[in-house]
């Protein structure tokens, strides 16, 4: 039984045989995940696309992956191996089902990532795994949603399993998941959750074994080695031919922790020779007090990540993809703490930063490179972040106690990349949509007063970023209580940054309207608009990390709170952009007036209809005045 | 004599297909050019068909009975982004719902690839208007309409931004419409001309921003449609025609053209429906001769079309047309119902290339299309890559001479030039090359079936395959094998098959609405939901309110195009899922008055089904259930397959033999020669035994070792497709 291959692998499949069974198992992914998004019990799931799934071979590295949670791929590897260091590969057994969601043991990014991982056995032979996992909106913890500011450490964030059967052999286990479920505050959704991996999942057991029965026992391992073999080979000559040899570095921040308003660098130092990446982590801040940081498989999972997207997204991914990869990291450090840091949002925060950093880094190093299609995927940041708020309340709408995860910071602005602008888009790391107005509404007690493009947001740039929105709600519901809640964002003191000159997108802020009075305004007859709700003159912005419970409220149809999104950066200098894209930029109401003169140099007029002109033969005139202001500015 | 008509308009040519009512069995088919004037290569097909009757063509048109379209005209105005301007009216605090798209970047993994491929939007953001209204999540309102807004900004978008279609669309309009009713009303006592669409015309599903989409394509692609549709109606009319025109839906029912007008968005996806409704046809045909449905030899149909670019599926289990109502067309969402089509890209121009690393090779086939221009490299019209159709020339399977009916002559050297770029690299011969490339494709196809099939919650052995397009006939028998199906049909009149399916629909309308009110508790120890008591009388009640306040609104419909109520037949379903899910697997529901037991079978039925898809373990009834969407589909029986369906006919050819035509050298393992058959020539019963080959002008039906193919009485090959060795 080989473990892997070595680099040089000779693939033995013939060249149509290896093309069927990849296009195969890509095949699968797409049926499970649209498996876990059909079957998922919360918006979490089922419209933001936070799960991931994956076939795995005999020892747990990486067949095929589905979904685009990147991250998602540092745990999901190390399920396995920790099962057979614990329990031993001889205690397995056709049928057998695990669930895993603690960080440490290598089950998750954070708690809240909850895997189901079975083996797949064929006429009692072991041939691989499959394995899902799956955001669920609260694990249990000091904090509904468990994500827990003032935890300490992991123990206090969240009810947290290491690998344990809730299918042994075949039968099911419902002692095993009620002993889980009693932990959490959504014990029916998480249910739903659990049960929608277990569904995707069996998809695989099935496809699996007819492939085997298919090519037989052997076939289908050379199989598994092949199509990790080509994907390596594919991944070297990549790097060998179309990377230049060199170091390349990038610094991002990782910023406030709760209890003070730390910046955490975190720095990278490629280095590509031959055909080998070399990340080098060394110099990264030491790990949070709170729970701003991610544990090793985090930062394994985010530099697969932004390597999935970014150079190799026309490879098949697994894990022959990162035999050339190597990655250093010094321990302790935000992005690789030491057990039991806390780490309830090291999603949204260190391995997030971690993907915006690897790609940073990666854009530099194929900014530099001969190919055009690697060229074409130099980019400036996208959002970069994924605020969160959970709200709690003794009671929602139809009278329920009722916790709710916003998962609406999915959706952020694209950065911009070379030649194009950036575009909406449901986030680097998420596959699916923000949900509509009226899934939220039905959902959880909050009435939607506003939701808008957030003008000027998007980061200036030769390419210009992708735009943000921003969204206005207030507690509702004639059974609906008043709510409390945990506030957690970033994006804020170092906003998503831009590259080569181009500017970065706004800085994501979370607010309050005390007093907006929505309930008087609509016994008025009227609903306010955003203009109405004065917000630049009435917001009180919140700290980036705050926790609610117990001591403040949102009142219902009282206060008014105001949630802002990232956006992406700029590429290249704005005063390069094509002064016509400015332009329709302020007709579409993309960008101001103010931000075409100050960003881009280009003045424009107003005409009759409310569109803009732009008079050409002054914008050089008007550049050269922002270039000379530029210089004057930097002394 | 009397007749029915199906015309099916395509991008190059247009299809005619003509049954006589007086002999089933006559069944006549013609093919002209499309020229840029539509009507007037309708005409001429109809010149011909009538000249072949010894007609003329007012005689012949007064003699149809039933005239039916299919055409591309919605679609190729969305396409082509060339509607009308449209404007959106839509509830205060939400115009930008529209140019959010829900920020999705559609689970496209590629950075680059996610930003070109991204939501455009059609309306933009100064064509859209809010007005002072709000509903809530129940219905209720929150804040009256205010109706002297609403008249000022449609004043605007109309006068001051030149919208010419506007489009209704307010926040929970899926629980209470009449607002937006309200708002078109104003509308049209402003102008009462303007193309008005307001969402809850469509659909009351819930989701604001697919409704506004599903809307926008309406608005933005009706103008266009009702022009074509009242030309092409006034110049057969004055030809001849007294029946109105029946154009073909999303849905695979048909609906008069002037009633489809307003909603010419369920006219988006008519494209592949005509051929899912003939294969539908075929296999319900398959009783024998005058046997009973339960002698048909499989659970179902699977109908694949094989083109040039794509490949397309649909699944037909017990002969019916399963609906979505999740289709997406270049990233626009339509919340109302279609055929479920999976469409992979996959056909006849998908090119083959080699990827070599040091390790190895794969050889890839698709997604790319070489397209109808350039073509295939054998097509001669400059195109160089290798593709599928090159492999089959290559191989010896199509005759250069005898392609597309002979419109094309194919290159050969061209084809075998072209697949020396796959070949070297992979050290092969050519025919090994080629052969890679048709065992790749002939997967793809196969994994595509597999993936429906699955999702259905059935298992692809149990179906027939009905195959057509002009690729089909030569991958068909391989992928049925490949999946274990053993039944095979490759029907007669391949080349016009989308035109036979027109003459064998029903008018159907359809509506959905979300209900979200409709909650099944959990059994004990979660809740206290048990048997006999899962729904209570009140609940009984609001839904059979539910569907009857839809029927009766169907009913009305089809009552003004004079379908007599015994003729008019109403199928309710309903969406249930496990609290929480976004699950949109509806379950029928019995017409006629509802019973707590009839529910409570419908949800037995529903868990039944689920657990075919997903397995025993993803059920989870610990959370509740909930009722959501409620669909109903209202077809009036127009008499296509009420008693004996006749099928294509084989026009009895005058020099019939179960003798091949030739012999043709082809590369299967080796270089083989086979016989080759006609089909038109074939007999009534007459049995080939592959290998050899089937030839028909328009398709090309290749037969393995084993596979053995009868002409059925209407003309089709009905193959039993040898077991994979």
């Amino acid at each position: 039984m080989s473990v892997t291959s070595a680099p040089t692998a000779h693939i033995q499949t013939d060249p149509v045989t290896l093309e069927v069974f990849s296009n195969r198992i890509q095949n699968l992914m797409k049926l499970m995940t649209s498996t876990l998004e059909n079957l998922a019990g919360t918006l979490v799931g089922r419209e933001s696309g936070d799960y991931s799934t994956a076939l795995l071979d005999r020892d747990g590295n990486t067949i095929a992956f589905g979904s685009m949670v990147g991250f998602h791929l540092g745990h999901m590897t190390s399920v396995v191996p920790w099962i057979y260091e614990n329990y031993g590969r001889d205690s397995l057994r056709p049928g057998d089902m695990f669930l895993s969601n603690d960080p440490y043991s290598g089950g998750a990014v954070h708690s809240n990532d909850v895997g189901v991982f079975a083996p797949i056995f064929v006429d009692d032979e072991l041939v691989g795994w499959t394995g899902c996992d799956m955001h669920c909106m609260d694990v249990g913890g000091a904090l509904p949603g468990s994500f827990v500011p003032n935890a300490i450490d992991v123990v206090a964030e969240a009810c947290r399993f290491s690998p344990v059967r809730i299918y042994g052999g075949g039968e099911y286990r419902p002692d095993v998941v009620r002993a889980f479920l009693v932990n959490t505050r959504l014990p029916e959704r998480v249910g739903q959750d659990i049960s929608a991996e277990v569904g995707a999942n069996h998809y695989a057991l099935k496809i699996v074994e007819e492939t085997v029965r298919e090519f037989g026992v052997e076939g289908y391992l050379q199989l598994v080695e092949d199509v990790k073999a080509f994907s390596e080979a594919r991944t070297r000559q990549r790097i060998e031919e179309e990377l230049v040899d060199g170091v390349y570095e990038y610094t991002d921040y990782e910023e406030h922790d709760f209890v003070s308003h730390t910046l955490y660098p975190i720095r990278v130092r490629l280095t590509v020779s031959g055909s080998e990446l070399f990340f080098d982590f060394s110099g990264t801040a030491a790990q949070a007090p709170s729970l701003i940081n991610c544990a090793r498989s985090g930062l394994k999972g985010a530099v697969m990540a932004a390597l999935l997207m970014q150079l190799v997204p026309d490879i098949p991914f697994n894990s022959g993809v990162m035999r050339p990869v190597r990655v250093f990291s010094e321990g302790g450090t935000i992005n690789d703490c030491t057990a039991p840091a806390p780490v309830s949002l090291a999603t949204a925060m260190a391995a997030w930063r971690t993907v915006d950093v690897v790609s940073g880094v990666l854009t530099r190093a194929v900014d530099a490179s001969p190919s055009q299609f690697l060229r074409e995927r130099a980019t400036a940041c996208w959002g970069g972040t994924w605020p969160v708020y959970v709200l709690s309340s003794t009671s929602d709408q139809y009278g329920q106690y009722s916790v709710f995860l916003n998962m609406d910071g999915s959706g952020e602005g694209s950065g911009a990349l070379r030649g194009v602008d950036g575009a909406r888009g449901s986030s680097v790391l998420l596959a699916g949509r923000v949900p509509s107005v009226e899934a939220h509404e039905l959902t959880e007690p909050n009435l939607y007063i506003a939701r808008r493009i957030w003008a000027d947001s998007a980061g200036a740039g030769r390419w210009r970023g992708g735009w943000s929105f921003q969204e206005i709600v207030t507690p509702w519901g004639e059974k609906a209580a008043d709510q409390s809640g945990t506030f957690c964002t970033s994006r804020n003191a170092v906003p998503t940054p831009g590259a080569f000159g181009g500017y970065p997108g706004s800085g994501v802020f979370y607010g309050v309207i005390e007093g907006a009075d929505i309930t008087g305004a609509v016994a008025d007859g009227r609903l306010p608009s955003w203009d109405d709700l004065d917000v630049d003159g009435t917001i009180e912005i919140l700290e980036a990390k705050e926790v609610w419970e117990g001591r403040r409220h949102l009142r219902k149809g009282h206060d008014a709170f105001v949630m802002t999104f990232a956006a992406g950066g700029g590429f290249g200098d704005p005063l390069e952009r094509d002064p016509d894209s400015v332009r329709a930029d302020a007709d579409e109401g993309i960008i101001s007036v103010e931000a075409a003169r100050q960003a881009y140099g280009v003045e424009l007029t107003p005409t009759a209809d409310g569109t803009f002109e732009v008079d050409l033969e002054r914008v050089e005139e008007h550049r050269a005045a922002v270039r000379a202001a530029r210089l004057r500015d930097a002394g | 004599m009397e007749f029915v008509c199906g015309i099916d308009i395509g991008g190059t040519f247009t299809d005619l297909v003509v049954r006589s009512l007086d002999d089933p069995d006559d069944v006549r088919q013609y093919k002209v050019f499309t020229e840029k004037d539509l009507t007037k290569s309708t005409l001429s097909a109809i010149d011909a068909a009538s000249a072949d009757f010894g007609l003329t063509t007012e005689s012949f048109l007064d003699g149809v009975e039933h005239f039916f379209l299919g055409s591309t005209v919605a679609l190729n105005t969305l396409l082509t982004r060339s509607g009308s301007k449209v404007g959106i009216v839509t509830t205060k605090g939400h115009a930008d719902t529209y140019h959010l798209a829900q920020m999705a970047r559609g689970g496209v993994r590629d950075l680059r690839e996610a930003v070109l491929q991204n939501f455009q939007p059609l309306v933009p953001r100064s064509c859209i208007k809010e007005v002072e209204e709000r509903v809530d999540c129940f219905g209720n309102v929150l804040v009256a309409i205010d109706e002297d807004q609403v008249s000022s900004v449609v004043r605007q978008l109309v006068e001051e931004r030149g919208c010419d279609a506007l489009v209704v669309c307010l926040l929970w309009s899926s629980a209470y419409p009449s607002h937006e009713q309200r708002v078109k009303e104003l509308a049209h006592e402003l102008y009462p001309d303007l193309f008005v669409t307001a969402s809850s015309d469509l659909t009351r599903l819930l989701d604001e921003f697919s409704r506004t989409a599903t809307s926008v394509v309406n608005a933005y692609v009706g103008q266009r449609v009702q022009t074509y549709c009242r030309e092409l109606s006034t110049k057969l009319a004055d030809a001849g025609l007294r029946t109105p025109l029946l154009i073909m839906q999303s849905t695979g029912g048909v609906a008069p053209v002037e009633d489809v007008a307003d909603k010419a968005v369920t006219l988006i996806g008519s494209g592949p429906a005509g051929g899912v409704m003939a294969a539908r046809d075929v296999w319900m045909a398959r009783d024998g001769n005058g046997g009973s449905p339960a002698d048909r030899p499989s659970r179902g149909a699977v109908a694949v079309d094989m083109g040039g670019t794509s490949f397309d599926v649909a699944l037909l289990p017990q002969g019916e047309i399963q609906l979505t109502t999740d289709m997406r067309i270049a990233r626009h969402p339509l919340l109302i119902p279609a055929i479920d089509v999976n469409s992979v890209g996959a056909g006849g121009g998908s090119i083959a290339s080699v990827e070599t690393t040091a390790a190895g090779s794969i050889l890839r086939v698709g997604p790319e299309s070489a397209g109808a221009v350039p073509g295939p490299a054998c097509y001669g019209r400059g195109g160089t890559a290798p593709t599928v159709t090159d492999a089959n020339v290559v191989l010896g399977l199509i005759n250069p001479n005898y392609f597309a009916g002979g419109y094309v002559t194919l290159d050969r050297d061209a084809a075998a030039e072209a697949m020396r770029s796959v070949a070297e690299p992979l050290g092969m011969s050519i025919e090994d090359a080629a052969r890679g490339i048709v065992s790749v494709v002939d997967a793809v196809m196969g994994d595509a079936i597999k993936d429906v099939s699955i999702r259905r919650g059935y298992d692809a052995r149990d179906f027939s395959v009905i195959a057509y397009g002009g690729a089909g006939g030569l991958h068909a028998a391989n992928i049925a094998r490949n999946l274990g199906i053993s039944d095979l049909v490759v029907p007669n009149l391949a080349g016009t098959l989308s035109a036979y399916g027109l003459t064998t629909a029903d008018i159907l309308y359809t509506y959905q609405l979300t209900d979200q009110s409709v909650t099944v508790a959990p059994p004990p120890p979660w809740g206290t939901g048990s048997p006999g008591q899962l729904f209570s009388a009140s609940s009984v009640e609001h839904i059979e309110q539910l569907f009857t306040g839809i029927e009766e609104d169907l009913d009305a419909s089809l009552a003004g195009q004079d379908v007599p109520p015994e003729r008019r037949v109403f199928q309710r379903s309903v969406d249930i899922r496990y609290q929480g899910q976004t699950l949109r697997l509806p379950v029928a529901v019995p017409g006629g008055s509802l019973s707590s037991a009839i529910l409570e079978d419908a949800v037995a039925q529903w868990e039944e089904k689920f657990c075919d898809i997903y397995g025993a373990g993803a059920a989870w009834p610990q959370g509740g259930m909930e009722l959501m969407n409620y669909y109903v589909t209202a077809s009036g029986k127009i008499g296509q397959d009420n008693g004996s369906a006749p099928t294509a006919g084989a026009p009895a050819s005058r020099d019939q033999t179960t003798d091949p035509v030739m012999t043709r050298t082809i590369y299967l393992e080796e270089w083989t020669e086979v016989p080759v058959f006609r089909s038109k020539k074939l007999p009534v019963g007459a049995e080939v035994i592959g290998p050899a080959i089937v030839e028909d002008p328009m398709t090309t039906v290749l037969l393995s070792k084993g596979d053995r193919a009868a002409i059925s009485d209407s003309g089709a090959l009905v193959i039993a497709v040898a077991e994979k060795s």
